[in-house]
């Protein structure tokens, strides 16, 4: 795929793309942010209570927030593109430090949502369509009916307590024991909270892909090719997973692609409701304290992240259907 | 020589509005020898694809088929239903009776090798390594003169054109070497200039394999060049099965004289006169049943009797025919009797 010349050039058409899309976005984020009101020298002159007109300009004078605002937006664009993303004046680090540091944490509870609900609503989806209209069918759909129509902020509090709270097999929050040691006990507490918080954001994207994977398997199954397999005598196993089941998956790949960008933004509640130490958080934060060189690099992130993943979602896609690949 | 399949008082049947069946196929039957070609002709809506499918247990879930003979290769399958004798149809299928399909590019899993698709046949039916087998659909591939089978079998179905696909195809059916082949219009999608050119490998092989087959078509030329028996469906019923030779002497059946009549001859241009049709259509699953012939409100020559009973069958030069003048037309020699 990517070593003939075709290949390379629409990889290379592919990754420039998505540096165009980066920048844009980082370009809409600077504007809405320089829209709303308040900016990061009131916020700090309020809480320090002594908001006299000359610290405010002071500390203005200081951040680089007096200048035009054109030259603020040649600055902040030529940062971007040297991936300096400047100093957070409220935290008194610098942006890429905070980030860096709280990352893992965000990238582990997104893949272990993901991979729930991929897994788990395409097993679901799968055992439903094949046994549409039956008993397990109708307990499938009801509850992938259930948790698609639920609140996340509310499944994250019903887990709580009742897991939680009442039964006390998991931990409220955080992700990881007061006093945790390293090694693989360390491996073992992460696990141990990386239960509750991955079942609520996953549970309504696995409810989408539990009805999308039903709906595909049963359109894939009436399909000639599958007529022809069965004309040659395959048994149902191999037929299902190597015919029904690759072709059914091609559009749960796509829909997890669409949808990486809104399980990011769904991480910042989860992560609120959990105290989970993420990205979600420090944007939460971030937003409320007015840091904007904190929020615009957050933000930038967060644009690399979802470009990351549907590029790798098309080199997915390239893979499964040769159909795919080459054309731009 | 025996009949390597033999089919007799075959039924289908479709669920209409509440409990009621719809039947498709109705009281059919028929017999093919190793090496011969039974056609089997009507227009869409006849019963054709619902027999073809019928016969590998391939039907829809919620059809409802019986038989009170389904012999194919020694092996008497009426009993078996396809839903409780899952194992004994699937050894059955591609291995003692295969398929061609129509349409070639749906027919073929588009994410999977050429190789893997054609190897798996093979598989389903012996136990081999997926090394042997890959040997043998190299082989198939080659035997369906497919040019450079060697790349063509890690090509996907897209890199293929439409007549090269339907070599797969046909590859696909031969890898277990059935005693039956059914054909279901197995040239329709294709072009015309490809059409003769896979219909002379199917009877290449099959003079090579003494495969028996069932070709499924509404091309006439295609039956008149091919075929040694016909059997003509009307409304889910054979109307007339007879010889080819005989039936394209004098065909005996209204019914069979009409779609001869509309077929377009060669030296026909398009120009006017414009080709007779046949005026109606096939009744719906729905609207059979009535007393009479089915054909009734569509022959030319109906009679008031045609209207009250169904005819039976009559017995004629070279098979049979369900028509109360068959003897009458049998006996006429056509203006057109020089067809194909």
């Amino acid at each position: 795929m990517i070593r003939t010349p075709a290949g390379r050039l629409f990889w290379a058409r592919r990754l420039a793309q998505m540096v165009l899309v980066v920048l844009s976005i980082g370009t809409v984020n600077f504007l809405l942010l320089h829209l709303a009101p308040g900016d990061a020298a009131q916020v700090l002159a309020g809480e320090s209570g002594s908001a006299s007109p000359e610290y405010l300009a002071a500390l203005r004078r200081q951040f680089g927030l007096d200048r035009p605002f054109p030259v603020q937006f040649g600055h902040y664009i030529l940062r971007l593109v040297t991936f300096d993303l400047g100093f957070s004046h409220r935290q008194g680090l610098p942006v890429a430090t905070l980030i860096l540091d709280r990352l893992p944490a965000t990238l582990l509870l997104m893949s272990a949502s993901i991979g729930l609900a991929v897994l788990l609503g395409g097993a679901l989806g799968f055992l439903a369509a094949r046994r549409a209209g039956g008993l397990a069918d109708a307990l499938i759909s009801g509850l992938a009916l259930l948790f698609y129509a639920t609140p996340v902020f509310w499944v994250g509090l019903m887990l709580t307590v009742v897991f939680a709270v009442w039964l006390d097999w998991f931990p409220v929050g955080g992700m990881r024991a007061i006093g945790a040691t390293s090694g693989p006990g360390a491996i073992l507490d992460i696990a141990h909270h990386l239960v509750l918080p991955p079942t609520t954001l996953g549970l309504f994207y696995m409810a989408t892909y539990t009805r999308l994977m039903r709906a595909s398997v049963l359109d894939v199954q009436d399909r000639d090719f599958v007529r022809t397999a069965r004309a040659k005598g395959l048994a149902d196993g191999r037929i299902a997973w190597r015919h029904v089941l690759r072709n059914a998956t091609l559009p749960i790949v796509t829909t997890v692609g669409v949808q990486v960008g809104s399980i990011l933004g769904g991480a910042v509640l989860v992560e609120t409701v959990f105290s989970w130490p993420g990205l979600g958080r420090l944007a939460f934060e971030a937003l409320f304290q007015r840091d904007l060189n904190l929020l615009l690099g957050i933000l930038f992130l967060s644009s690399i992240l979802v470009g990351v993943a549907n590029l790798a979602v098309d080199l997915a896609y390239a893979r499964l259907d040769p159909r795919i690949g080459l054309q731009g | 020589m025996d009949p390597v399949l033999d089919v007799d008082g075959l039924f289908v049947s479709f669920p209409g509005h509440g409990r009621t069946l719809l039947p498709a196929v109705e009281d059919l039957g028929f017999a093919v020898r190793p090496g011969e070609t039974l056609a089997i002709v009507g227009e869409s809506g006849c019963g054709k694809s619902a027999t073809a499918l019928a016969l590998l247990g391939l039907l829809p879930r919620h059809a409802v088929a019986s038989a009170r003979r389904l012999r194919i290769a020694g092996t008497d399958l009426a009993e078996a239903d396809p839903q409780a004798c899952r194992e004994i149809w699937r050894r059955h299928r591609g291995g003692r009776i295969a398929m061609i399909f129509q349409e070639p590019l749906t027919s073929l899993n588009p994410v999977l090798t050429i190789g893997e698709q054609v190897a798996e046949a093979v598989r389903a039916h012996e136990a081999v390594s997926w090394r042997a087998a890959r040997g043998r659909a190299f082989d198939l591939l080659r035997r369906v003169r497919i040019p450079q089978a060697e790349q063509r079998l890690d090509a996907y179905p897209h890199q293929l054109s439409g007549g090269m696909r339907q070599r797969v195809v046909i590859a696909m059916a031969l890898a277990c070497r059935p005693a039956v082949l059914v054909a279901d219009e197995p040239t329709t999608a294709l072009d015309v200039t490809v059409q003769a050119r896979v219909l002379d490998l199917i009877a290449e092989i099959q003079e090579e394999t003494r495969t028996a087959l069932v070709l499924i078509t509404h091309d006439l030329g295609v039956v008149a060049d091919r075929a040694d028996r016909v059997l003509v469906m009307y409304a889910g019923r054979a109307v007339e099965s007879r010889a080819a030779s005989a039936l394209f002497a004098a065909p005996a059946h209204p019914y069979t004289r009409a779609l001869l009549a509309a077929r377009p001859r060669p030296g026909w241009t398009g120009a006017r006169p414009r080709l007779p049709e046949i005026p109606g259509r096939v009744p719906g699953l729905g609207e059979r049943g009535a007393a009479g012939c089915p054909f009734a409100p569509r022959c030319a020559a109906v009679l008031p009797a045609c209207r009250i009973g169904r005819p039976d069958l009559i017995v004629l030069d070279g098979g049979t025919a369900a028509c109360l003048r068959a003897g009458e037309f049998a006996a006429q020699e056509t203006p057109r009797a020089a067809f194909g």
